[in-house]
C-alpha cells in the first residue's frame, strides 16, 4: 500500500490485563477499544507528547508496548495504513472465526 | 497412556502457584513487562496482534476424553468458545485475558495437563507419530520413549537456556508420519539384525529462514542408551552453537557449518564419557514405561467388517470418507479414524468447545477414549472397531467433523498468519479457504489424490511451506501482501526441501497459480495414480514454471 504522505498519527497498545488491541483516545478512559475513538494527532510532535503520555500508562501497569501508527482520514472515519494495523483494529479478517 | 505420579503432580502444581505469583506481581507493577516477559514465556504465554495466546502441551500428541473435555471448558469459559491445533501437536487459545491464565493453568493440572517449555530456548514438546500405538506398521509404539525424554527434558538444569529452541520428533513406523527429518533430533525406531531394539538418530532437520533436511548421526542407538545419547548432542550443541546471532543458532546450522563428521566426532566422545552413568535406562524402567501406553482392552474381531461392508456399499459419502479418513490398525477388525479439521473453506486446525465435547463422547462411546493430535493439524481416533465406523461417521457428521479430505488437497497444513501472529508477514488462513473452496469439490478432490499444500505467513515457517508438496510463503512487499510458491518438498521418509519456483504472486493470484500447478500435475501424470509429488520428481519444476511464468 502506498504511503499517504504526511499521514496522521494514532498511539495503540495492547491492554495489560487482557492483552486487547487499544488506542489512545482523548476520552475520560483515556484507551479506547474501538479506534474510531483514537485521538488523531496530525503533527509528529503532538504524537510524540501522547506518546510520553502512554508510556506513562505502561508504569501505571493499564497498557505495554505502546507506539506510534499511521493512519489516513476519510470522511471522519481513521484507517491505519498497514495491513497489520487495520487488522489489529477491526480483528481476524477470517469468515467464521469468533471476533469479538 | 501415562499417568502422573505425586512428583508431576507437586511439580506442575507448583508451577500454578508460582506463575499465579508472577501474575499477581505483574498486575500489581512489582514486576515490569522487561522482567515478566521471559517468566510468562517459559508458561506459554504470548502477546500477539489481538490479545495474550496461551501454548498447551499435548505431549506427543495424546490426550485422553477428559483432558478433551477440559480444553473445551478452557475455551467456553476463558476464551471464545474456540481452539486452535497447530503442527506441533499442541493447542493454542487465542483470546485468554492475563489475570485468568494462573485458573486455566490451575484447570489443566487438574488433567495432568500445562504449558512448560511451550515457548523459549529449552527443549519442546516432544512430537510422534499420531498414529502411535494403532498403525499397522509400527514396528514399536515410540511413546514411552517420547514420555521419557520428556521428562528428562522438563527444566533441565543445563538445557534451559539452549542457543535456541530445540525440537524431538519420534517414529515407530518406517513410513515417516512425524517429519522426523524437518526436527533438531528426529529418531526412528528401528530393529538391528541381531533383532534388538532401538534408534536411527537424526539430527540438525529444520525449517525457518534456513531449511535444512537432517543428517544422519548414527544407524542404530541401543535403547538403553538413548537419554545418555541425546544428552551428549544437546551437550555438543549448547556448547557449540551459535548464541551470536539468533538466525544462526540452530543445531542445523552448527551441521552446515561444522559439518556431519566433527559434530559426531564430538557427540560420540561425549557419549562414550557419560554412557555408563546415571543416564543410561534400566530395562526394567523402559518396560514400565511401555505399559502406560499398552494397547486398551481391544475385543479379538474378524478381519472384515460386515457392517463396514454394508454402509460402504449403501452410502456414497460415508464410502468416501472411508477411503481417505481410516488408517490400517495393527490389530484386525480395527482402524484409526482421522476426524479432519479442514471442514471446505474453514479454518484449519481450529475446533469449536462443543465440537471437542462431542470428540470426547465418541472417544469414549467407540474409541476407549483415547485422542490423538496430528501435527498435520488434524484430530485422531487411534482404536476403534470397524464395526462401529459408521456410527462414529454419522455422530462426526452431526458435529460438523466428517470431511472427507485426509491426505488430500483440502487438507492444508495453515499457520495463523496475520489473522493472529504478531511475527507474520501476510494472511494465511483467508488464503487456505480460498484454495479449499477452489479444489473443495468431491470429484476434483478424488481426481487430483493425494497432495499436501502447506501454508506459513512467514519464514518462520510454522506452516511447514518447505515441505509441502505445494509450499506457500506470506511475504511483505511494500505493504502488500505476496504469496511465494515452492514446488516438491516433501516431509516424509523422502524428506526434501521444495524449490521456489519463480516470483511471488499477489493475494489473488495465488489461488489461480495454485491450480494452475494442479492442473499441470493433472495433464501431465502417467497414471492416475502417479501421484502429484511422484509427478514433480519426474518431471521437474520446468512444465510448472511455463505453465505459471511462460516459457523463457
Ligand atoms: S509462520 Fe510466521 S506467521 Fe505463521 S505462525 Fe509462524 S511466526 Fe506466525
Amino acid at each position: 500500500m502506498a504511503r499517504v504522505p504526511k499521514s496522521s498519527q494514532i498511539i495503540t497498545a495492547n491492554r495489560l490485563i487482557d492483552g486487547r488491541v487499544v488506542f489512545y483516545s482523548a476520552g475520560a478512559a483515556r484507551w479506547a477499544r474501538d479506534v474510531q475513538q483514537a485521538e488523531v494527532f496530525a503533527d509528529p510532535t503532538a504524537a510524540e507528547a501522547a506518546l510520553k503520555q502512554a508510556e506513562q500508562d505502561v508504569a501505571l501497569r493499564l497498557v505495554v508496548d505502546p507506539y506510534p501508527i499511521g493512519v489516513s482520514v476519510d470522511e471522519g472515519l481513521i484507517l491505519p495504513s498497514l495491513l497489520r494495523e487495520r487488522i489489529r483494529a477491526a480483528g481476524p479478517t477470517v469468515a467464521g472465526a469468533v471476533v469479538a | 497412556m501415562y499417568v502422573y505420579d505425586d512428583f508431576d503432580h507437586a511439580f506442575v502444581s507448583a508451577r500454578v502457584a508460582q506463575f499465579r505469583d508472577q501474575v499477581e506481581r505483574r498486575l500489581s507493577g512489582e514486576l515490569s513487562e522487561e522482567q515478566f516477559r521471559p517468566l510468562r514465556l517459559m508458561n506459554g504465554v504470548y502477546l500477539q496482534l489481538h490479545a495474550y495466546m496461551l501454548r498447551i502441551a499435548i505431549p506427543y500428541g495424546t490426550l485422553n476424553s477428559r483432558q478433551m473435555r477440559k480444553l473445551a471448558h478452557i475455551g467456553r469459559t476463558y476464551d471464545r468458545g474456540f481452539g486452535h491445533f497447530t503442527t506441533r501437536q499442541n493447542l493454542q487459545f487465542n483470546w485468554p485475558a492475563l489475570k485468568d491464565i494462573p485458573d486455566i493453568l490451575a484447570e489443566l493440572a487438574e488433567v495432568q495437563m500445562h504449558a512448560i517449555q511451550t515457548s523459549g530456548n529449552c527443549v519442546r514438546n516432544v512430537t510422534a507419530d499420531h498414529f502411535a500405538g494403532a498403525a499397522a506398521d509400527e514396528l514399536v509404539d515410540p511413546r514411552a520413549y517420547a514420555e521419557i525424554l520428556r521428562q528428562w527434558s522438563s527444566l533441565h538444569p543445563e538445557f534451559s537456556y539452549l542457543p535456541r529452541k530445540f525440537k524431538i520428533a519420534i517414529s515407530g513406523a518406517t513410513h515417516d508420519r512425524a517429519a522426523i527429518r524437518l526436527h533438531d533430533i528426529g529418531l526412528q525406531v528401528v530393529k538391528s539384525e541381531a533383532g534388538e531394539i532401538g534408534f536411527s538418530v537424526f539430527v540438525g532437520g529444520g525449517m525457518g529462514r534456513t531449511p535444512f533436511t537432517a543428517w544422519h548421526l548414527r544407524d542404530f542407538l541401543a535403547e538403553g542408551d538413548l537419554l545418555a545419547y541425546v544428552e551428549a548432542i544437546l551437550r555438543v550443541y549448547n556448547l557449540y552453537g551459535r548464541r551470536d546471532n539468533k538466525f544462526k543458532a540452530r543445531i542445523k546450522i552448527l551441521m552446515h557449518e561444522a559439518g556431519l563428521d566433527a559434530v559426531k566426532a564430538q557427540v560420540e566422545e561425549e557419549f562414550e564419557r557419560i554412557r555408563e552413568g546415571e543416564l543410561r535406562l534400566p530395562e526394567g524402567e523402559i518396560e514400565r514405561y511401555k505399559r502406560f501406553f499398552a494397547l486398551p482392552d481391544l475385543a479379538r474381531r474378524p478381519a472384515v467388517s460386515e457392517e463396514q461392508q454394508r454402509w460402504v456399499k449403501a452410502d456414497p459419502a460415508f464410502a468416501a470418507w472411508i477411503s481417505t479418513n481410516i488408517n490400517p490398525h495393527k490389530l484386525a477388525g480395527y482402524a484409526s479414524v482421522t476426524i479432519s479439521l479442514k471442514p471446505i473453506g474453514g479454518v484449519a486446525g481450529d475446533a469449536t468447545a462443543e465440537q471437542m465435547d462431542r470428540v470426547a463422547d465418541i472417544a469414549d462411546a467407540y474409541a476407549h477414549g483415547e485422542i490423538r493430535v496430528s501435527h498435520e493439524q488434524n484430530l485422531i481416533l487411534p482404536h476403534v472397531a470397524r464395526d462401529d465406523l459408521k456410527s462414529v461417521y454419522d455422530e462426526l457428521v452431526a458435529a460438523g467433523l466428517a470431511t472427507a479430505n485426509a491426505g488430500l488437497v483440502t487438507d492444508m497444513i495453515v499457520c495463523p498468519g496475520l489473522d493472529y501472529c504478531a511475527l507474520a508477514n501476510a494472511r494465511s488462513i483467508p488464503i487456505a479457504q480460498r484454495i479449499s473452496e477452489r479444489l473443495g469439490a468431491a470429484e476434483r478432490q478424488a481426481e487430483i489424490g493425494p497432495l499436501q499444500i502447506k501454508i506459513s505467513g512467514c519464514i518462520n515457517a510454522c506452516g511447514h511451506h518447505h515441505v509441502g508438496h505445494i509450499g506457500i510463503l506470506g511475504v511483505d512487499r511494500k505493504g502488500v501482501e505476496y504469496y511465494q510458491l515452492t514446488l516438491g518438498g516433501s516431509a516424509d521418509e523422502n524428506a526434501a526441501v521444495g524449490g521456489i519456483v519463480g516470483p511471488s504472486f499477489d493475494e489473488n493470484e495465488i489461488v489461480d497459480a495454485v491450480e494452475t500447478v494442479v492442473d499441470v500435475y493433472l495433464r501431465s501424470r502417467l497414471r492416475p495414480d502417479e501421484t502429484f509429488i511422484a509427478a514433480y520428481r519426474r518431471l521437474g519444476e520446468t512444465p510448472f514454471k511455463e505453465a505459471l511464468y511462460g516459457a523463457d
